[in-house]
């Protein structure tokens, strides 16, 4: 018989970096999962991405066995990045504070792929300039579907 | 052991969690929980900007929450309910609320506090696996990340003499203290540290962490085994194999043999 699923844990941890500490402690320590064990394979699974802020889905059963999938760095996340901004602003459209170019913003496109809910490569695109625009970021140039 | 800070915003929309995201990694935040209509963000106290955090939704209708989290043991739901584990009759390890374990070897007691080594983990067994083929007889023996203690302890109980237990983590350095005293053990030094720079020479390395801190740590654990000695090594992936194998020969210890368990591995290294 399946194992019953008692529970979904969404968390953003950094690659390598995982520890019993706030938020993996409280957040999987209430549900009876063993937290070590939990960290020992997140940063096994991980250490190639060191330091990345990583988005981490954990499913729980009722035996407090837990299996866990581990997505591509946010798109916020890389744009930032990308930007080599501290921050984006926080007044969207009115005080552009950072630009990214087309070329990077493809890149994450590609990267995230897998966890968008895109079909085209170019609607993944729109979707991560949609979110720089959402930052303050200004994406430099024309799209390439504009050319 | 610091405290940490939880802030959490609502509500927020899904765009705004992963902006939000974004920037509260770049003032420092370790990592963060999301919901329906929320986050929580946590940083150690030391590190928290007050200003710098508010300010991200000042002007938004996302309503910030701030709580102080005292260091706690966050594992001991389930340290308080697991099963002994027995590694086939030649180590048992188990907790002072469960029964003695009959026919093994040697029985060990571990009670873990959000420390790592119950056995449950394959990697731990794979490291006691693997001593059962060695002679520990008299040797000197290094517990390079010793978390609950329990390799350290198995090593007494076949003999070594005298063994150095260190991990970087001070609940870890507390718990194996417990443990070590749990069953008795009086040939074991236990010292907080995260490098080999230690003067002597082991007859055994064992050290259960993971590929990056081998890696690192590669040429000091040649540095700090006799010219007979052996390292045992796991905390690694089978797909792990190719990097430190490389590593291991850049720095002029050689495989002997492996044992595999699940996705995990665990690798026995000489001069």
């Amino acid at each position: 018989m399946a194992k019953e699923i008692t529970g979904f844990v969404k968390l953003q941890v950094k690659g390598g970096q995982a520890n019993p500490a706030p938020p993996v402690g409280p957040a999987l320590g209430s549900k009876g999962i063993n937290i070590m064990e939990f960290c020992k394979q997140f940063n096994a699974r991980t250490q190639d991405k060191m330091g990345k802020v990583l988005p981490v889905l954990i499913t729980v059963y009722s035996d407090k066995s837990f299996e866990f999938v581990i997505k591509t760095p946010p798109a916020a996340v890389q744009l930032l990045e990308a930007a080599k901004l501290q921050s984006g602003s926080k007044e969207p459209n009115r005080n552009k504070v950072g630009k990214v170019n087309w070329n990077q913003v493809e890149a994450i496109a590609k990267d995230k792929m897998p966890d968008l809910n895109c079909f085209t490569l170019e609607s993944a695109m729109r979707m991560v300039a949609g979110t720089a625009r959402s930052m303050g970021l200004t994406v430099d140039g024309k799209a390439p579907w504009e050319n | 052991m610091q405290n940490y800070i939880h802030i959490k915003f609502q509500p927020v929309t899904r765009e705004q969690q992963e902006i939000l995201i974004a920037q509260l990694n770049e003032l420092g935040y370790e990592g963060f929980e999301e919901g329906f209509n929320y986050i929580s963000a946590y940083i150690p106290e030391g590190q928290f900007n007050e200003a710098a955090t508010y300010e991200l939704t000042a002007g938004t209708d996302a309503a910030v929450s701030k709580e102080v989290i005292a260091p706690r043991n966050w594992n001991e739901e389930w340290e308080q309910n697991f099963h002994p584990v027995i590694i086939d009759d030649f180590c048992g390890i188990r907790a002072h609320f469960h029964a003695p374990l009959q026919q093994v070897q040697h029985e060990i007691i571990i009670t873990p506090k959000m420390s790592f080594g119950t056995g449950h983990h394959a990697t731990t067994h794979l490291m006691i696996a693997s001593m059962q083929q060695l002679s520990f007889t008299d040797k000197t023996v290094l517990d390079f990340g010793t978390g609950t203690g329990v390799l350290a302890i198995l090593a007494e109980k076949l003999g070594a003499k005298p063994i150095l237990a260190i991990d970087n983590d001070e609940w870890s350095i507390n718990n194996a203290e417990e443990n070590i005293a749990l069953n008795h053990c009086s040939n074991i030094t236990i010292q907080q540290a995260d490098t080999l720079d230690m003067s002597t020479e082991f007859d055994i390395i064992l050290a259960n962490i993971n590929k990056h801190v081998l890696i690192a740590n590669m040429h000091a654990i040649k540095q700090h085994l006799t010219l007979d000695g052996v390292v045992i090594m796991s905390g690694l992936l089978i797909g792990d194999r190719p990097d430190i194998e490389k590593s291991a020969k850049d720095s002029g210890l050689s495989v002997l043999a492996s044992k595999t368990r699940g996705d995990w591995m665990c690798l026995l290294l000489k001069k």
